[in-house]
């Protein structure tokens, strides 16, 4: 895909339907990898990978550089999700006592089994992981993006390192 | 290992939606860039068009002046300051001519264009004509109530089909055809048969609020509705909360389990949306929510 590149943010500036085809079949399995780690079951995933590109082909225009549409989808979706675990902070407390609907296969160190182990974390500690670990966004940036403390944030996430140890210890 | 790379197959068919959400937005924008702009416009006819009453008397032109206003107020209450433009004319019956104006602009509101026009001028002709006054105090005490009849068309697809109601008894005395539109709702007064019509035809659906997919009771495990008649070309949609749809059937007897295509979906609550034809094939359309436990 990478000549025509020009050409099909172009065409989804203008609104056409093949573009934004052929944008979404290019990039829609490195977003929904991006939303499956947020979240805690492949359906919300989806629901935020849809409104994820809702965003992308509604804000095309302000995309400067075409060569880096990758990076900047994946930085729409992590936004997304960022926003998803803000908003979802009230009842989490509902969600977290629910153990997700999965069986884990048993090869506990390819990257599909954890993402799977990453979906039982709690919401909060699932995000702070994937921030830090996954992204390797500095601390005091994920502490103002969340609007907590740089300590609180190292609490999360050796909790969840903790958590993520005992899943994947489990399944062996 | 690198995390960042992990990718997965989204189901078929999201595309679409995405599409059709991204239609609706711009459609959805559109309208309120038309409303707007024909609100304002509306705003400037009255004013331009009211420059002339205004010569012939003074206190018309007072009354005018409260109508600059909507202009940063939304559509729906345009109605109020025509009616406070009638207020130093007719300053009893007030009231009636806010449910009269109220019931003009129930009407037109499909089109965001001629709304606000309609909406705007009407005070003026019942400005000018004095006829209206003593028809507006016949009124019963319960006007309000026919000013519901035809807002319902609107509202319910149901009663689409029995849009002939107010149309047939406007013709009992009317001593001015100008305001045959004031005059519908306390002319179909005399009669409240459509309304019982509606009561005889109505569906009762039972469905179940809480399904538990996993649990010990068999009754309680699957989503399905009851009904107290017969009807036909039913359909059946399930949506998640975020308006995607995850099931659909055309069987009255069908009976969900809290899947989407195989898997078994979150915990959570559910719209379900049913439409269709009771005995006297009239078109129904029932909604809920249905919370599912795991």
């Amino acid at each position: 895909m990478e000549p025509d590149l020009t050409q099909i943010v172009e065409g989804c500036r203008r609104g056409d339907p093949r573009s934004q085809r052929a944008l979404y079949d290019a990039l829609a399995p490195m977003a929904l990898g991006v939303c499956m780690r947020y979240t805690r079951d492949r359906h919300t995933a989806q629901d935020l990978m849809q409104d994820g590109f809702i965003k992308v082909f509604e804000n095309i225009s302000r995309l400067r550089k075409p060569e880096s549409l990758g990076a900047w989808v994946y930085q729409v979706m992590v936004n997304r999700c960022i926003n998803h675990c803000k908003q979802q902070r009230p009842t989490a407390s509902l969600d977290d006592n629910v153990p997700p609907p999965v069986s884990l296969p048993l090869d506990p160190f390819a990257d599909q089994e954890i993402v799977l182990a990453l979906q039982q974390l709690p919401p909060q500690q699932r995000l702070v992981f994937n921030l830090i670990e996954v992204e390797d966004r500095p601390y005091d940036e994920v502490a103002a993006t969340l609007r907590c403390s740089e300590v609180n944030l190292r609490a999360l996430l050796s909790r969840a390192k903790a958590r993520l140890r005992d899943i994947l210890n489990e399944t062996k | 290992m690198n995390l960042k790379q992990y990718t997965a197959q989204p189901d078929p068919g999201l595309f679409d939606t995405i599409q059709r959400r991204l239609r609706r937005r711009r459609l959805l924008r559109r309208a309120g860039v038309v409303a707007a702009v024909a609100l304002v416009a509306g705003v400037a006819a009255l004013l331009v068009v009211g420059r002339p009453d205004a010569t012939v008397a003074g206190p018309q032109m007072a009354a005018l002046q409260p109508d600059a206003r909507p202009v940063i107020a939304p559509a729906a209450p345009a109605s109020q300051p025509s009616a406070a433009v009638a207020d130093p004319v007719h300053p009893q019956p007030a009231a009636a001519a806010t449910a009269a104006t109220t019931a003009t602009t129930a009407a037109p509101s499909h089109s965001p264009l001629s709304a606000p026009h309609s909406s705007l001028l009407t005070p003026h002709s019942s400005l000018r004509a004095p006829s209206p006054q003593p028809d507006i105090e016949r009124l019963p005490s319960q006007q309000p109530l026919p000013v519901v009849a035809p807002a319902l068309p609107a509202s319910s697809p149901a009663m689409a089909e029995v849009p002939s109601i107010p149309s047939v008894p406007a013709a009992d005395a009317s001593p001015d055809p100008s305001h045959s539109s004031l005059l519908t709702p306390h002319s179909s007064l005399p009669t409240p048969a459509p309304k019982s019509e509606v009561e005889t035809t109505d569906v009762n659906v039972w469905a179940p609020n809480v399904i538990i997919p996993d649990g010990d009771q068999e009754e309680n495990r699957t989503f399905s509705l009851r009904f107290s008649d017969e009807v036909t070309g039913f359909k059946l949609y399930i949506f998640n909360r975020n308006g995607r749809q995850v099931a659909y059937s055309n069987d009255p007897a069908y009976r969900w389990d809290a899947t989407h295509s195989g898997t078994r979906l979150p915990q959570g609550t559910y719209v379900w949306v049913a439409q269709f034809r009771d005995s006297h094939d009239r078109p129904v359309q029932k909604k809920g929510t249905v919370t599912v436990l795991r």
